[in-house]
């Protein structure tokens, strides 16, 4: 347990006038009907009647409306931002899932059984059994094709994805390789391609074929999608243009790690760089 | 088109000014000093919840302090926690009108009242007293007759208007001069629905019904300025009044009312030429709003006028302020705000995905292409 948990006990278990979980059960039911439908369609955009949620749209409602669905009185939550535990908004919506359930919280992932994310996946490999909810501001990979839902909707159902692949090939083209920075579109099962949400590219990898349950909630624009374990996840890429994860010329700072994604930050007016992952790097810098 | 409908030949403009003063009371605080002070500030956080309770709107404004789209946010979030108990067929004709104007009409059948509005006194600002304790004494109901009521709580009635008005278009309508509404609207609840359910007309009215008022009115704006030449809005009809809510009885199976909740209509109707070609009929908007936020009912009627008998435009596609799906993902300010706003959030990560990018692209195209780079 760490000191974010320990503060939390305090707090009380529930919150007077309030459900357990915040959400009435038929919300909950509704939420978990729709993410059955996603485990079973991979990459599967699924609509789902999203409800208003204590935080603004656009800061994780989604995310949080899968997460006070599918968490249970004996699960054990982590919150990240970016990979940081203490990141203001990941705080929020951690106390916010704590004083409604009153579920004990942690920023060890491997203590974890429910982790919800915005924009990372955490450093260490998540096992069987634990659930990973990303936030996801833009559900649509093929938006940057088409604003158009009623469009967009049509192509994944035609499985026509000429012109991501066609956006892809003027890329590299243009500049040699892709320019999708984060939200790499990915192939999920040699199916629907899906965005991974706002992480690097260098999360892209580790969803492939992964031991966890990945749940995908999008509030503002009431979608949610998942990868059930073990599913393949290809970034779209052509063979002779592999795809390419963020490279770093140095270490992190913090904890030597090379093995990590890393953030520009300035120590002492000095542009370093350091794990995102803090958490990680906090275990490391304490093992070593 | 002028206002030649509405002449001050009786005391109306001042009277009417009077009423709306009275409506707004004396000062006082806490979420009751809301309601009675700022009563279009609480209907405006009213219609933009789908929340019309005056005394908790205001409780959210002064929590919010005094920010619009956060107190929506509060009362939405508030709402979505709360089981739907019922639901209720309105009749716009069992509106009790207060008032009623129709610009396209000089003399309607059953006439127009001016009711409680600020909308012809003049803009000075006054810097002498608190607001609520100024303005002439009121000696009529906006029509220059009858007796001003006494403004106890928040609104003044004004009985002597008739009820119920007949509609200004039914002459038209009568003469085959206007176009069917299409599609007929269905009640649909986008709040309980999955998405995707917006593309109903019903659930486009929901959406204008709670959609954010400057945006509503900016895009009715660039609809009404964009498109002139060939689409000329005329506000038809413009109604402020009581709405009976009426539901089911449970056990008896009867009919209950429960109450009447403060409601503005507008209809528009539009003369369009397509093609160069007359449009032989009216196309009519409908647009409600609950509270007295009047020009969200009359953008709401021009965007659903606009978007009933739409044209594409030069590249197959209607033009914005026409576009119902367009317009499904501007107008709602929850979903705008929040996003907007979520811009404050940390985005290191992918900042650093993106100078990556930046970075491989520089170190790419110096090899190669020397524009490709510029």
């Amino acid at each position: 347990m760490t000191v974010v948990s320990r503060l939390l006990d305090e707090a009380p278990a529930t919150r007077r006038g309030y459900a357990w979980g915040y959400l009435d059960e038929p919300s909950k039911r509704e939420v978990r009907r729709a993410l059955l439908k996603a485990v079973c369609i991979p990459g599967h955009q699924v609509p789902f009647a999203s409800r208003e949620m204590p935080v603004a749209r656009g800061w994780g409602s989604g995310g949080l409306q899968i997460t006070l669905s599918v968490i249970q009185p004996d699960d054990t939550l982590k919150v990240i931002d970016q990979g940081d535990d203490s990141s203001m908004n990941a705080q929020a919506l951690r106390q916010l899932v704590a004083e409604t359930t009153g579920v004990a919280t942690t920023t060890d992932v491997n203590l974890a059984t429910v982790v919800q994310t915005r924009h990372r996946v955490p450093e260490d490999d998540l096992g069987e059994g634990q659930v990973l909810v990303f936030q996801v501001p833009i559900a649509d990979p093929l938006r940057v094709i088409d604003p158009r839902p009623s469009v967009t909707r049509r192509m994944h159902s035609e499985g026509d994805y000429a012109g991501v692949w066609l956006y892809l090939y003027e890329d590299t083209a243009r500049l040699g390789q892709s320019s999708f920075a984060h939200s790499y579109p990915v192939e999920v099962e040699g199916g629907y391609v899906m965005s991974p949400s706002p992480i690097p590219r260098w999360d892209v990898p580790r969803l492939d074929d992964a031991p966890f349950l990945a749940l995908y909630g999008a509030g503002r624009e009431a979608v949610v999608y998942a990868v059930p374990p073990h599913t393949r996840v290809a970034p779209l890429s052509f063979d002779d243009r592999p795809f390419q994860r963020e490279r770093f010329d140095r270490p992190c700072r913090r904890c030597g790690s090379s093995v990590s994604y890393l953030d520009e930050q300035f120590v002492a007016g000095e542009l370093v760089l350091v794990c995102s992952d803090t958490d990680w790097c906090r275990r490391r810098q304490g093992a070593s | 088109m002028g206002y030649t409908s509405v002449r001050d030949v009786t005391g109306a403009v001042s009277a009417a000014a009077a009423l709306a003063r009275k409506a707004a009371g004396p000062v006082q605080t806490g979420p009751d000093g809301v309601v009675v002070g700022l009563p279009l500030l609480v209907d405006q956080v009213a219609a933009e919840a789908g929340v019309h309770e005056p005394t908790v709107c205001a409780r959210a404004l002064l929590q919010a302090n005094g920010d619009t789209a956060r107190a929506v946010s509060l009362l939405r979030a508030w709402a979505a926690t709360l089981p739907r108990l019922g639901s209720s067929r309105a009749a716009v004709a069992e509106v009790r009108a207060v008032r009623r104007i129709t610009p396209g009409f000089r003399e309607p059948p059953a006439g127009q009242y001016l009711g409680p509005s600020l909308d012809y006194e003049s803009r000075l600002l006054d810097l002498d007293d608190p607001p609520g304790a100024t303005g002439p004494a009121a000696s009529g109901n906006g029509n220059g007759a009858g007796a001003l009521p006494d403004a106890h709580g928040r609104r003044a009635k004004t009985p002597p208007v008739p009820h119920p008005f007949p509609r200004s278009l039914e002459g038209l309508d009568a003469r085959g001069l206007v176009a069917p509404a299409e599609p007929l609207a269905s009640p649909v609840d986008r709040t309980r629905h999955s998405a995707g359910a917006g593309d109903d007309r019903g659930a486009f009215q929901q959406l204008l019904g709670r959609a954010e008022t400057g945006a509503m009115t900016a895009m009715a704006y660039a609809g009404l300025r964009g498109s002139a030449t060939r689409a000329d809005p005329t506000l038809v009809e413009l109604r402020t009044g009581g709405l009976p809510v009426r539901v089911t009885h449970p056990e008896s199976g009867g009919e209950v009312v429960l109450g009447e909740v403060e409601i503005t209509m507008a209809e528009v109707a539009l003369y369009a030429v397509h093609d160069g070609t007359p449009d032989a009929r009216l196309t009519v908007g409908f647009g409600a709003t609950v509270g007295r936020v009047e020009r969200r009912a009359v953008a709401a009627a021009m965007l659903d006028g606009g978007c009933a008998r739409a044209v594409p435009g030069g590249h197959g596609r209607p033009a914005p302020p026409e576009d119902r799906e367009f317009l499904g993902i501007v107008l709602d300010g929850q979903e705008a705000t929040g996003f907007v706003e979520h811009l404050k959030l940390p985005h290191h990560v992918t900042f650093t995905a993106d100078l990556d990018r930046i970075q491989a692209v520089r170190a790419g195209g110096m090899a190669g292409d020397d524009e490709e780079r510029s």
